[in-house]
């Protein structure tokens, strides 16, 4: 396709004007016009006649409204294509339409959707290119246009544009179904696994997954309990059998039958032993049977020789006993005569002392005659001065005046003597002085010459003058409250003693001190005449009376010392006599024992006669035992010896007791293993039934199979899953690196354009195509690499523009020539680098038409090209 | 002249585990309802006893609940005797199941738990050669040689596999102990054997019942009982089947070549709308396929799918002919052709591991997919 004019009525500053560009040549064309021409305006036309809808009032469309006039717009061009020349025309905003016009038929293609559908045929085939292919805008720098949907829109026209270029192209990317199966099967692989292969969360792989771990958990638990019951089973199985066999009645027979043959063999054994046991016993009793003869024997000839020994003794005895009681008798004899004389004796001793006593006695009475005279005055004195001393007492106890109080008293009386003083000295006085015989009155009584003390107010009659009333005020009284207070004192110190006067009260005293003297002699003088007090010396009279009246008064003088001699020699006498019986009474007693010892001995003597004798036995007999004690031992001694030889047999032929033993205690034992053994086994029978009620109550055969099938559907589920992910892995492995390849083969006639175009910018320059955006993605320039984002401003907009013209050539080459126009485009690019770019845009101007707006008019000089016209009217 | 049902390997409790929960249920529902529909049986076709051959139960220990709605159900016909014995699956070893079923079983059920004889009838004799241990390994029907009063029909109960039969080994994969000549060798006029879980004739008289209610794809169809007559001593038993499952277990399996319409075939081969509730279905397919075919087939499984009690497609036999129009049909150039012609040529690769290339397979399988959707 080819622009040959392009015509805008009342568009942006051309309200109500037509403009008109006419001539536009097959290679390139230049519109140079200052800025302010508005040569953007032709390019956003263009653009809305070929991509808006007519009836749109889209802001790109509103735009080209002349401000602020405004109105419809018009925008028409005509084009070439291989079927002959078009005109396009739109009018937009009011009364809008499209017209699309055959001018080499002369005909009118279409209107309005018509004229739109025909439009979207050309376009289609790659008019609106791979945005920015055909349209190159104002400081484009970059092949991205922005905004995310125009970028998906431009990435697809782009994959559109390497279909129609490169007919196989679009198949060798897979295009877009290869696209959609690529996400299906991402979306697929990511539903069941992650990233790393491995089953994902919430996905019913995992779910699958982990059942099979569940479930396989559930199995080994419930094999464990199925294991164990069949254990249990089999365990009891075997208790049971063992139980069968122990408890068989033929066993338990058998186990009798040994324990009774074990009791049996005992029984014999033991009857045995008791034999045995008893012969001995015998043996025993042979022997004491022997030995207790022999002592017979012996005790029988001990017993005779006692028998004559003892006759012996007791014949002594009898003998000593009588020689003993002739003494006895002799000595008793003489003992009488001794106790007779002591008792003479002894009755001349009392007599002598009788009479020393008695003249002691009247002595004594004689004595206390003559003491009793003057111990009695002695009393009579003593109490005499006791009442003196109890009368001083009384008077003493009579008087109040003691010291103390008198001693107060005559305080008080000083005091109120001074207080009296003191208010004497204050008094008002008068001083009386008769000159005549007239006297002054007062209260009727005349007053003396002298002075007149006045207490108080005071009236004085003098006769024949009249009355003089004196008042010494207050200051003339002094101070009455306290001699009324002494006074006071006074008088209570003359109560407590007991007077009126001070002058009583001392004699009072005097009186008392008296009495006190008084009473203090008269108890010293008693003290004297009785030191142990007046009841003593009462006793002491009546003590007196009664010795002196205890013997007469016979008038003789008593021989004291001649009895008190006859007494020695009394006793003197009887000292000796004493000795003699007390010799004599010795002798009895000595004999006396001997005598009681003889009988004593005598006895025992004819007891041990006696007990011989009977032990003896009759005297006639005595031989005779004798010899048949003899032939006893002997027979004895013989039966001993023969018990013996039956025990040594016995015990030669004896079962050993101890084998018997053991074997029924094996019997036994046996029966009793067999019971503990049932009990045991009846007792595990019993827990086992429990394990085996409750597991087999609880179903875990059952619960088993069913974990166990369950288990093996889960595998199964996993396994199918576990299928899938990986078929869907390598399904997404073998996509991927197919489009990688197919991707290569895109960018192979891209780079085979591009190459020559970079060459023109820079010798060794090269591109590298980012697979997803299929755009240059690195710049590869002086053996380094950069991305082109990160390119100076003019070097990517030389890239962009070179990446255009490189598509803009496949276009061509696929027979599909398309028109390029450039709005202003290569304002970031430098003078020297301008030039080689024009270079590469000539290049592709032999087969492309190319149109250039621009307003560096200078600048462009060097481009070239034709130069249409543009005329405005 | 007698008749009993002859069935056996109810497997009462058998949990399903491998099952999605809504089918475990229904599955679990069948068996529940076997016991009764075995009384229906036996009822309606004149038989006075039902003997079961072994494994009524799935388990040692099945739950309590289990077992008492199987002894209920029994209990439900007081007229009708049932002659139960220990299999391998519940041998007397479950003795907590036995002395369970020995405490709580009604009066007309007699548990054959030795192997002292059971009269039936008058003139009839039952010879239990019950399961001592899950594998006893050694021949239990000697027992079956057992003497009885002349002129009585013996009828052995058995539990196992029988030698040189089916697979050669138990239904659990235990060698065959049991001799073929077992029935004649001890002189029975008929043997009821239980363990294989499919209905089978071993000889002119001993059958294996199978299980009444089918419980896996190895025995297809619905299951079934015997109603045995026999007419007296030494008179050949006359064995009719008699369905008694509820849920039909079919594995249909379809060998496809590459240009047929597997859709259309799988269509043709499934039953009739109305009774897919009651089926279980397994897709065995082989064959070769091509991408679009193998597509449009498994589209036409997951359509039909819901119509099914459960149905699973086994796709292990389907080899994929990556053909260039399957390859045309994701794109016939460029990027995407690129990466179906790359996995193609890995699903084929010899060089590689199979898991490799079942992954490369499925990668393409999946870019079909995507690219048909796309078009
Ligand atoms: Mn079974």
């Amino acid at each position: 396709m080819k622009l040959r004019s392009i015509s805008l009525t009342n568009v942006r500053r051309f309200a109500g004007q037509t403009v008109v560009i006419r001539g536009l040549g097959d290679g390139i064309s230049v519109i140079a016009e200052p800025n302010e021409f508005g040569k953007s305006t032709f390019f956003d036309a263009l653009h809305a006649l070929f991509f808006s809808h007519y009836g749109s009032k889209a802001g790109d469309v509103k735009a080209l409204v002349p401000e602020p006039s405004g109105g419809a717009v018009e925008v028409a061009a005509e084009i070439e294509l291989p079927g002959g020349l078009f005109r396009v025309e739109k009018r937009f905003m009011s009364r809008a339409q499209a017209t699309v016009t055959d001018l080499t038929r002369g005909a009118l293609v279409g209107r309005d959707d018509e004229a739109e559908a025909w439009l979207r045929t050309v376009t289609d085939q790659g008019l609106t290119g791979p945005a920015g292919l055909l349209w190159v805008r104002q400081g484009v720098t970059t092949l991205d246009a922005g905004d995310k949907a125009e970028n998906a829109r431009h990435l697809g026209e782009r994959r559109n544009l390497l279909s129609s270029v490169a007919g196989e192209i679009a198949q060798m990317t897979g295009g877009r179904r290869m696209d959609r199966v690529r996400d299906h099967c991402k979306a697929d692989l990511e539903r069941l696994a992650t990233s790393g292969g491995k089953p994902k969360a919430g996905s019913p792989w995992k779910d699958a997954r982990d059942e099979v771990a569940a479930l396989t958990e559930r199995v080994a638990v419930l094999s464990g309990k199925v294991a164990e019951l069949s254990g249990a089973l089999e365990r009891r199985r075997v208790i049971e059998a063992r139980l069968a066999v122990l408890d068989a009645a033929e066993a338990r027979a058998a186990r009798a039958a040994a324990l009774a043959a074990a009791e049996a063999a005992d029984r014999v054994a033991q009857a045995h032993a008791a034999k045995v046991a008893e012969a001995e016993s015998r043996v025993k009793i042979a022997g004491l049977t022997r030995d207790d003869l022999a002592g017979r024997l012996a005790g029988l000839l001990r017993a005779y020789g006692a028998a004559a020994e003892a006759a012996r003794v007791a014949a002594r005895a009898v003998e000593s006993d009588g020689l003993i009681g002739a003494r006895l008798e002799e000595a008793l004899a003489a003992q009488a005569l001794c106790d007779r004389a002591l008792e003479d004796a002894s009755g001349r001793v009392k007599a002598a002392r009788d009479a020393v006593a008695g003249a002691q006695r009247r002595l004594a009475a004689a004595r206390a005659r003559a003491d009793l005279v003057q111990v009695r005055d002695r009393l009579t004195a003593a109490e005499a001065q006791r009442a003196m001393a109890e009368q001083a007492e009384a008077v003493v106890a009579g008087i109040a005046a003691t010291p103390e109080r008198v001693e107060a008293l005559e305080t008080a009386l000083r005091q109120a003597e001074r207080a009296r003083d003191a208010q004497a000295v204050q008094a008002v006085k008068v001083q009386v002085s008769y000159a005549g015989a007239a006297r002054v009155l007062r209260d009727g009584v005349a007053v003396p010459e002298g002075v007149v003390a006045l207490d108080g107010r005071a009236v004085f009659d003098l006769p024949g003058i009249g009355r003089l009333a004196v008042d010494p005020g207050a200051v003339g009284r002094g101070d009455a409250g306290a001699v009324a207070r002494a006074e006071a004192e006074e008088a209570k110190a003359l109560a407590v003693c007991g007077v009126t006067t001070v002058e009583a009260a001392r004699v009072a005293l005097r009186e008392r001190a008296e009495a006190i003297a008084a009473g203090k002699l008269a108890a010293g003088v008693m003290k004297s005449l009785a030191p142990e007090g007046l009841q003593a010396l009462r006793a002491l009279v009546a003590h007196t009376a009664t010795v002196a009246g205890d013997a007469a008064d016979d008038g003789v003088e008593p021989d004291l010392a001649g009895l008190e001699s006859a007494v020695v020699a009394a006793e003197g006498a009887e000292a000796e006599a004493r000795v003699r019986a007390e010799a004599a009474g010795r002798t009895v007693a000595g004999l006396t024992a001997e005598r009681a010892g003889a009988r004593v001995a005598l006895s025992t003597a004819l007891s041990v006669k006696d007990a011989a004798e009977t032990a003896a036995g009759d005297l006639a007999t005595r031989v005779e035992r004798q010899a048949q004690t003899e032939t006893a031992a002997a027979q004895a001694g013989a039966e001993l010896a023969g018990a013996q030889a039956v025990v040594a047999g016995l015990v030669a032929g004896a079962p050993d007791l101890a084998t018997v033993r053991a074997e029924l205690s094996r019997a036994r034992g046996a029966i009793e293993a067999a019971e503990t053994e049932v009990a045991r086994l009846r007792l595990e029978r019993e827990r086992l039934a429990g394990t085996i009620q409750s597991q087999a109550a609880d179903a875990v055969e059952e619960k088993l199979a069913e974990a166990q099938g369950a288990l093996e559907a889960a595998r199964e589920r996993d396994g199918r899953y576990a299928a899938e992910v990986a078929a869907l892995i390598r399904l997404g492995e073998v996509i991927e690196a197919t489009r990688a390849a197919a991707q290569d083969a895109y960018f192979e006639p891209v780079q085979k354009e591009l190459a020559p175009l970079l060459a023109i910018l820079a010798q060794d320059a090269a591109l590298t195509f980012d697979p997803e955006s299929l755009l240059p993605g690195r710049l590869m320039r002086n053996g380094g690499a950069l991305d082109v984002e990160r390119l100076s401003g003019g070097t990517q907009e030389q890239i962009a523009i070179l990446t255009r013209l490189a598509f803009a050539r496949l276009f061509a080459k696929a027979g599909r020539p398309v028109p390029v126009i450039l709005d202003d485009a290569l304002v970031h690019t430098d003078d020297a680098r301008i030039v080689r770019m024009f270079t590469a845009l000539h290049r592709v101007a032999a087969e492309h038409q190319v149109i250039v707006f621009t307003c560096r008019q200078m600048a462009f000089e060097a481009l070239g090209g034709h130069r249409p016209e543009v005329v405005v009217g | 002249m007698i008749r009993f049902l002859h069935t056996s390997d109810l497997h009462l409790g058998k949990p399903f585990g491998r099952f999605p929960e809504d089918v475990r249920g229904r599955l679990k529902q069948a068996r529940v309802g076997v016991v009764g529909r075995l009384a229906a049986a036996a009822r309606a076709g004149g038989a006075e006893a039902v003997l079961v051959a072994g494994d009524s139960f799935d388990a040692e220990t099945p739950s309590p609940a289990v077992v008492r709605q199987t002894l209920n159900a029994m209990a439900v016909d007081a007229g009708l005797r049932w002659i139960v014995m220990p299999g391998n699956h519940d041998s007397l070893a479950a003795s907590e199941l036995w002395q369970m079923m020995a405490r709580d079983a009604p009066r007309n059920v007699v548990l054959a738990r030795t192997e002292e004889p059971v009269t039936l009838g008058a003139g009839a004799v039952v010879l239990p050669a019950p399961c001592t241990v899950r594998r006893p390994g050694r021949d239990l029907t000697e027992v079956l040689d057992a003497a009885t009063p002349p002129g009585v029909v013996r009828i052995g109960l058995a539990h196992g596999a029988v030698m040189e039969f089916g697979t050669g080994t138990s239904e659990d994969g235990d060698p065959a102990i049991i001799p073929p000549d077992r029935a004649a060798r001890s002189g029975l006029d008929y043997l009821a054997l239980g363990d294989w879980h499919g209905q089978m004739q071993i000889g002119p008289r001993q059958w294996y019942a199978g299980t009444p209610e089918t419980d896996s794809f190895k025995h297809g169809g619905a299951g079934a009982a015997l109603m045995v007559t026999v007419a007296g001593p030494g008179a050949l038993p006359v064995v009719e089947p008699v369905r008694t499952g509820v849920l039909d277990w079919v594995t249909l399996a379809l060998d496809l070549q590459a240009g047929e319409d597997g859709a259309a075939r799988l269509r043709a081969a499934l039953p009739g709308v109305g009774a897919r509730v009651d089926h279980l279905m397994a897709l065995h397919l082989t064959g070769r396929m091509t991408l679009g075919a193998r597509a449009e087939l498994a589209r036409a499984v997951a359509d039909v799918a819901p119509d099914f009690l459960y149905l699973t497609t086994d796709w292990a036999g389907v080899a994929t002919v990556h053909d260039t129009g399957d390859l045309d049909l994701i794109d016939r150039a460029g990027a995407l052709r690129e990466v179906a012609d790359r996995l193609a040529a890995e699903a084929d690769d010899p060089a590689l591991s199979a898991e490799a290339r079942a992954v490369a397979a499925a990668a393409l399988s999946r870019l079909f997919g995507y690219a048909t959707e796309e078009a």
